[in-house]
């Protein structure tokens, strides 16, 4: 069977977080990796996103973000394409975790998340566009050793 | 994101169900907030049914720690799905916001 390859177009509105909730979902029925694999993808994906339509966009116009999903034996490979300003979100400042909780802010806990929860995560800038490459292990997935499904991919 | 509300003895007991994120958590720090405007001051938040969580919904959890403290007032979480748990323990939430296992748990130490 052919690696399996999906493109989301995305406007650049709060609302679209469902479609890529429901694209997860159906995602992990279809292949039976767990709950909390796609949660944790989902977690990646909503802050890169929101981060996108929070700050790419100085025009208040409609814009579109691609989500390019390829499933391989082993993993998910996400692309999320952008034409916001230039922004690498992995140079954001890293968030204060102190533990007091006055001085506690969610400031840059967004990309931390996204960092922390995608197994490789990477920016370049094509053109006019913004683009973040994910990678998401299927064996990083504790609630099943492997995709069962995904693994006769490829 | 379902959001049940139950007051027993001056302790309000919000249940959520479904999915705290980006979208759903401008109405929980709505309920939140006009929950403590009404003098509420003891508030449990039960995330059993609740399966999905982002920095967004975070933040609303912070605010609200942030808004009764300076009340004097007290917030605790319990019943969190695996997910959810690791997402606030990676955050350090956990340092400063007390989780318990069960409702049952959260109700006999509010």
């Amino acid at each position: 069977m052919a690696t399996q390859r999906l493109t989301f177009k995305l406007k650049n509105q709060l609302a679209d977080l469902e479609k890529i909730n429901g694209a997860l979902e159906n995602l992990r029925r279809q292949l039976g990796f767990s709950n909390k694999c796609k949660c944790e993808t989902n977690l990646v994906l909503e802050e890169l996103f929101t981060n996108i339509i929070s700050y790419g966009y100085r025009d208040g116009g409609d814009h579109e973000v691609v989500l390019r999903i390829r499933i391989d034996p082993d993993q998910m490979y996400i692309e999320i394409e952008d034409d916001g300003v230039p922004f690498d979100p992995l140079t954001a400042e890293p968030p204060c975790l102190d533990t007091d909780v006055e001085a506690r802010e969610v400031g840059g806990l967004g990309v931390f998340f996204a960092r922390r929860f995608a197994d490789q995560i990477h920016y370049e800038r094509v053109g006019e566009k913004n683009i973040v490459k994910i990678t998401k292990r299927f064996q990083n997935d504790h609630g099943s050793e492997h995709c069962p499904t995904a693994a006769k991919l490829g | 994101m379902q959001i049940d509300l139950d007051t027993r003895e001056n302790v309000s007991v919000f249940s959520l169900k479904g999915r705290l994120d980006s979208n759903t958590s401008p109405e929980l720090e709505e309920v939140i907030a006009s929950q403590i405007e009404n003098g509420s001051s003891s508030l449990i938040i039960n995330f059993e049914n609740l399966d999905y969580i982002s920095s967004a919904g975070l933040r609303v959890i912070l605010k609200t720690t942030k808004d009764l403290k300076r009340r004097e007032g007290k917030l605790l979480l319990c019943a969190m799905q695996d997910y959810v748990k690791e997402v606030f323990e990676i955050a350090g939430f956990d340092t400063f916001l007390p989780i318990v296992p069960t409702m049952d748990e959260a109700i006999s130490k509010i």
